[in-house]
């Protein structure tokens, strides 16, 4: 309480009480106009760094469930092609049981079931390289490489002892092992099956070899001027697929789906033979040679040359046959597993996103509190410090104005 | 008895003194609204009585004893002190202010949060695609986005601190143009009193301008009110004494504008100022210095912290992974051996080797054209001097083909091996850094040493008068008495990884040695490459390169020493070094080495050495006097000498300066005093003839073009998106994602520590909590800074109007009072006429007896 009051008291009190009102109108207008309670961290710093922690989870949640959706949309194209998949090995394992069914003499049949089986080999090679935007599914890491390419050609290199130029010789199927147990190819069904055989990128004669479907041989009665060494290239050109060789890796691409938790959306389509680790087809070789194909397509090959050979030959025995129906259930067991695996994969996305749409509903509506302003209680009191202004200019006008001296004559 | 005359005189002293009253009341109605003025009252008493004998004592009417100022120094005290806290908290509101300005958080989407965000996202994205280019892109859009947001920050807050270091010179004028002001006064109000009347008006200036001065500075005054005298001080230091001023001065210790203006000290103090700035608590000098050395600091440190993490870390990562593509790097013919089918490894020359290591990605192209791409899995050399790079078995790759005219090729990978004619081909895997700094942080205005940041170094040395470019290196031997060449291993000289493998002759002349090593111009850890500059005007050489790497270890191979950077003075961080005398040793007398008695100055500290002392003990002496002296502690200055192996080093962590002291500027040392030539004899001396260095660190120029350059994307990944590293093998490429998905967890990791321990010795926080607490920490002081500011005001506010009430001009009061005074005046008149008319009645009615 002041005891005495001047005149510069007055005028200098009016003017910052007026300051003080239009600063708090100031205030209460950038809040309306920008719709934000926290312009700067000064005003609220609790808030402030709740907000930004808001903020945070919903700019990362966004980008999870924007990641989600693009797996998701993967997911659904994997799952659809191991159905398809499926589909065929089903499709061959019918054909393999109605090929034992029938009687060996009936060879338009038999060469009927072993065609349609080989054209469920394209179909399956083109399925497994089915791509999703732009990338393969099946090829691991190598996004953008073919995984699997079907050739018609055997390569491999000659090892069973130096034959003199001109000189004749017995060249056997290379073989190789599938379930702990040796096989040989198969591909020599009949007589005509090889087209050419290529030595050190030289062709030989036709005239100068002959085919044995039953023992699996090509026997060669003129090598060439340069006689046949180890370690020389062959190449035996066939009239159908004989090899399906893998080109990807054994990688998984991940996206991540929450912090730190990662989802698969890739397989890899086969495995070297002691990695340990699943994938659609099975184990691929990895040695020298290259001429060992992914183990599915080389059991449905096997599969599909044993039926040849049940007719032409009369010598092939019914269990080559009953070996490919046991063949053919593994590979299903194999790719129902990988669909299994797909199953969990979609289901952990499903609940992701689910969690994600609640956290980011959740998040925004405590963003919205902290952050926003409540209109009705702005402008409210908004209109209330503009009422106090007012009758202060009022009351400072006519206060101000008077004095002693209005009344002296 | 009394005079005829005695009620007229009453009367008249009566009507002067009203008149006075009333003139007082007339200038304090003018002066209603000025500034700083303060009512005054005329105050009347009654005039000597006379003795009237058998009577008593008549009155002889009024005086006018004196017209004063209505003033309470209670509330001018208080006064002050408000306005010194006014003017601290609203230096810091505003820099706050600032600050959260430049950080615009939390309400915009343009700040260092949104981009964050951005950025990781967009590695999310690319995580997906790794092979997609639009992803790649976007990936570098987000990273320019975010650098721009970064630099556009840091240089806000460069410009916080050069504005307030503007700030403070201004202050420090204004303080000393306000000092002058009340010293002129002084004499004024002195001569008044002496004449025995109070200066009213001046003395309302003067304590005007102590306000003032109280918004600028806290200080005590001494105010001897009848002499006029006054003393204004600041922590028991004169600044004023009656008419003489002590000018503040401020020591602008850097030529960049960004660097720390010293503290403001007084000129002709010759002690250094540490009372003065303790003293100085309040005002807005101590706020920009607060604002200045503690809460800008604090934050500049803060963000440093938060990108040098980000970039670090971003960099780790990156420099993991691998681009998608290949490109071709350099080239190196195989030797003659010839390695056999299986080949695992290829063989080069011995000296080719060390452009590989571990991890490189090689393409094999044999005679034929085929080719294969392995990696190299070990470096080794035979014992023919022959190197191997190892590789994983390959075994024999077979391809066959079908040509153009319908034949048939099988082809496979050079059946002999990798022999002679085979070509070995290094190719970039761009294993590089994401970010690269294009300039130091703001690390120079804290003080930090911390390894983790990058920081340019320049070192300029000037040729001694006797040695050119065309010197040779023979010749700097014989003129230093110094090996340069022979204790290098093999003649080679490293800079970091990098061998020279040429042969460093005594012929060798320096012009070609420094354009040979400027080739050499290793990038190290993202820093700048190592650059070597010749002026030819000033015939300086300088050396500039990364702080750490570069300079450091620019030596011989094999860890051996080259003499010639040292006798050239380019040694590694906050390090000269200069070899002693030929001949001297630490036992040696100053005397014998050509030194004489006399005084040394290192900053502000003086040393006095004696003639006889040995170079040790002078040493000794030198560094208890560096260590005891509390300026060079408080600027963080540790400068010290040491010996080791003939030769003197001095490490300091800051630019410090080596003179001859001026005998004018150190009275308490007597009038005239030799300067010993220790430093010229060895070498110490700036703008000597010998080799003498200027550290620095960098931050020589700030120019518009760098701003918002601090730090960006490696120029190489703009040129090309594809090297961004989104695999972690060669073999990955391009699906595997795992950088990618790395790079954009960092958000989730837990990177930064407390500050106050140290950013990496114990990590709990994420860059998002680090980067919230430091918006949040900011809010809470400038949240503080307004509350401060807003009771400061209230204080004044509530002081100013107890001035006004006790000083404060009333109209209504005066006017009531010059009624009351006017109605003395009419009334002193009448009494005057009816004295006037009793004596007219005497004078002319005497005599008449009634007669008319």
């Amino acid at each position: 309480m002041y005891t005495r009051i001047s005149n510069s008291m007055m005028t200098s009190t009016f003017i910052r009480d007026l300051q003080r009102n239009l600063s708090a109108q100031y205030d209460l207008q950038r809040q309306i106009s920008t719709g934000k309670k926290v312009q700067y961290a000064s005003d609220d710093p609790i808030a402030a760094d709740r907000i930004l922690d808001y903020r945070q989870t919903i700019e990362k949640t966004t980008q999870y469930t924007k990641n989600i959706n693009d797996g998701n949309s993967i997911s659904s194209h994997i799952d659809l092609v191991t159905a398809n998949i499926e589909e065929v090995l089903l499709r061959a394992r019918d054909l393999a049981v109605k090929a034992s069914n029938e009687a060996p003499n009936n060879q338009q049949a038999i060469d009927a079931i072993a065609a349609e089986l080989d054209s469920l080999l394209g179909e399956l090679v083109n399925q497994a390289n089915q791509s999703f935007d732009g990338k393969y599914l099946f090829s691991g890491y190598k996004s953008g490489t073919i995984p699997f390419t079907a050739e018609t050609s055997l390569d491999f290199v000659y090892g069973s002892g130096a034959v003199a130029a001109n000189g004749a010789t017995a060249l056997s199927m290379p073989s190789y092992t599938i379930d702990g147990t040796t096989r040989q190819s198969e591909a020599i069904t009949d007589a005509n099956s090889v087209k050419a055989i290529y030595v050190n990128g030289v062709a030989l004669n036709p005239a100068d070899y002959t085919v044995d479907p039953a023992t699996n041989t090509i026997n060669i009665t003129d090598v060439g001027a340069a006689g046949l060494n180890n370690g020389d290239k062959i190449e035996i050109q066939f009239d159908k697929v004989v090899s399906v060789k893998y080109t990807g890796d054994s990688g998984t691409r991940e996206i991540e789906i929450s912090d730190g938790s990662r989802v698969g959306v890739s397989y890899a389509g086969a495995v070297s033979n002691n990695s340990g680790q699943s994938s659609v087809f099975g184990k691929h070789s990895s040695s020298a040679l290259e001429t060992q194909s992914v183990e599915a397509f080389q059991k449905i090959m096997d599969l599909r040359d044993s039926i040849y050979k049940y007719t032409n030959t009369g010598s092939s025995n019914i269990q080559d046959i009953s070996r490919g129906i046991t063949d053919i259930d593994d590979i299903r067991t194999n790719v129902t597993t990988v669909r299994a695996e797909q199953g969990g994969r979609a289901n952990r996305l499903e609940l992701a996103l689910n969690r994600h749409a609640s956290v980011e509903l959740f998040t925004k509506e405590m963003k919205k509190n902290r952050e926003e302003v409540d209109m009705a209680e702005a402008i409210s009191q908004l209109v209330s410090v503009q009422t106090v202004y007012q009758a202060a200019l009022g009351a400072g006008a006519s206060i101000i104005q008077t004095t002693l001296l209005d009344f002296l004559r | 008895m009394k005079s005829t005359f005695f009620g007229i005189e009453t009367m008249r002293k009566a009507i002067l003194a009203q008149r006075n009253v009333m003139d007082t009341i007339g200038h304090n109605v003018a002066n209603a609204a000025t500034v700083g003025y303060s009512r005054q009252v005329v105050t009347l008493a009654t005039s000597t009585p006379i003795m009237y004998a058998g009577v008593g004592q008549m009155g002889t009417g009024v005086i006018t004893a004196s017209i004063e100022r209505v003033r309470d120094l209670f509330i001018d005290n208080q006064l002050r002190i408000g306005n010194s806290q006014q003017g601290k908290v609203e230096i810091e509101k505003s820099v706050l202010a600032q600050i959260e300005n430049a950080f615009l958080e939390p309400s915009s989407s343009e700040g260092i949060n949104g981009a964050l965000s951005a950025f990781f996202n967009s590695w999310q994205e690319l995580s997906k695609y790794p092979d997609s280019t639009a992803a790649r892109n976007q990936v570098v859009a987000m990273a320019q986005n975010l650098t721009d947001v970064m630099n556009h920050i840091d240089q806000t807050l460069r410009d916080i601190r050069i504005d307030l270091n503007g700030q403070l010179k201004q202050d420090v004028q204004q303080v000393n143009t306000i000092l002058s002001e009340i010293a002129t006064l002084t004499p004024e109000i002195a001569k008044a009193y002496t004449h025995g009347y109070m200066p009213n008006d001046l003395l309302d200036k003067r304590d005007m301008l102590l306000e003032q001065l109280a918004q600028f500075v806290n200080f005590d005054v001494i105010d001897s009110e009848y002499l006029g005298g006054i003393a204004i001080s600041i922590g028991g230091r004169e600044l004023l004494r009656n008419d003489t001023v002590y000018e503040l001065t401020y020591e602008q210790a850097w030529d960049h504008p960004s660097q720390n203006t010293k503290t403001p000290y007084m000129n002709d103090v010759s002690q250094n100022d540490f009372f003065m700035l303790a003293g100085m608590s309040k005002g807005e000098l101590a706020g920009i210095i607060n604002a200045r050395d503690n809460i800008l600091t604090a934050v500049q440190s803060s963000f440093t912290e938060l990108v040098g993490s980000i970039m670090n870390t971003v960099n780790n990562l990156h420099s993991q992974g691998m681009g998608i593509t290949l490109q071709d790097m350099s080239q190196f013919a195989t030797t003659t051996a010839d390695i056999g089918n299986m080949a695992n490894y290829a063989q080069i020359t011995g000296t080719d080797l060390q452009y590989f290591a571990v991890g490189d990605i090689l393409q094999i192209e044999d005679a034929h054209g085929e080719s294969i791409i392995v990696t190299v899995t070990q470096t080794e050399v035979d014992a023919l001097g022959n190197g191997r790079l190892y590789f994983e078995n390959v075994g024999m790759l077979v391809k066959s083909e079908t040509d153009g005219a319908g034949g048939h090729i099988t082809r496979s990978f050079d059946g002999a091996g990798i022999d002679t004619g085979a070509v070995v081909r290094k190719l970039n895997t761009s294993k590089n850094n994401f970010f690269v700094a294009a300039d130091i942080l703001s690390r120079s205005v804290t003080g930090d040493t911390h390894p983790d940041y990058y920081s340019k170094m320049t070192s300029t040395i000037k040729l001694p008068d006797n040695v050119t470019m065309n010197t040779t290196i023979g010749e700097l031997e014989k003129m230093f008495g110094v090996n340069i060449t022979d204790n290098l291993v093999g003649q080679r000289l490293q800079l970091d990884d990098r061998a020279y493998t040429g042969v460093l002759t005594d012929n060798m002349t320096l012009d070609s040695f420094f354009s040979l090593i400027s080739k050499m111009r290793p990038v190290v850890n993202g820093g700048e490459p190592l650059e070597i500059k010749f002026d030819s005007v000033n015939r300086t050489i300088t050396l500039s390169g990364d702080a750490r790497d570069a300079l450091s270890q620019l030596g011989g191979d094999n860890g051996s020493e080259c003499n010639l950077f040292r006798i050239l003075g380019f040694e590694g961080y906050g390090i000269t070094g200069f070899d002693l005398p030929v001949g001297s040793n630490m036992t040696t007398t100053l005397e014998s080495m050509g030194v004489g008695s006399g005084y040394i100055q290192i900053d502000n500290v003086v040393i006095e050495l004696n003639a006889s002392m040995s170079l040790q003990s002078a040493l000794d002496e030198i560094n208890s006097a560096l260590n005891a002296d509390k300026s060079l502690k408080s600027y963080g200055t540790n400068v010290f000498f040491d010996a080791q192996a003939g030769r003197l080093r001095v490490v300091s962590p800051h630019m410090f300066t080596v003179t001859t002291p001026d005998s004018s500027q150190f009275p308490a040392l007597g009038g005239s005093f030799a300067s010993s030539n220790f430093l010229t004899v060895l070498g110490l001396q700036r703008e000597s003839s010998s080799p003498t260095i200027a550290l620095e660190q960098a931050l020589e120029s700030v120019t518009t073009s760098d701003i918002g350059a601090r730090i960006t994307v490696n120029p190489d990944i703009l040129k090309n998106v594809n090297s961004i590293a989104t695999s972690v093998s060669y073999a990955g490429i391009p699906g595997d994602n795992n950088i990618a998905l790395a790079i954009a967890g960092i958000r989730n990791m837990d990177l930064m520590g407390d500050s106050s321990v140290g950013r990496l010795a114990n990590p709990t926080q994420t860059i998002d909590d680090y980067y919230n607490n430091l918006i949040s920490d900011i809010g809470t002081k400038s949240q503080k800074a307004i509350m401060d500011s807003s009771v400061a005001d209230n204080f004044i506010e509530y002081y100013q109007n107890k001035w006004q009430e006790v000083s404060g001009v009333s109209i209504d009061e005066e006017m009531t009072k010059l009624i009351e005074a006017q109605q003395s005046y009419a009334a002193a008149s009448r009494v005057l006429n009816a004295f006037d008319e009793m004596l007219d009645r005497v004078i002319n009615g005497m005599g008449l007896v009634g007669r008319a």
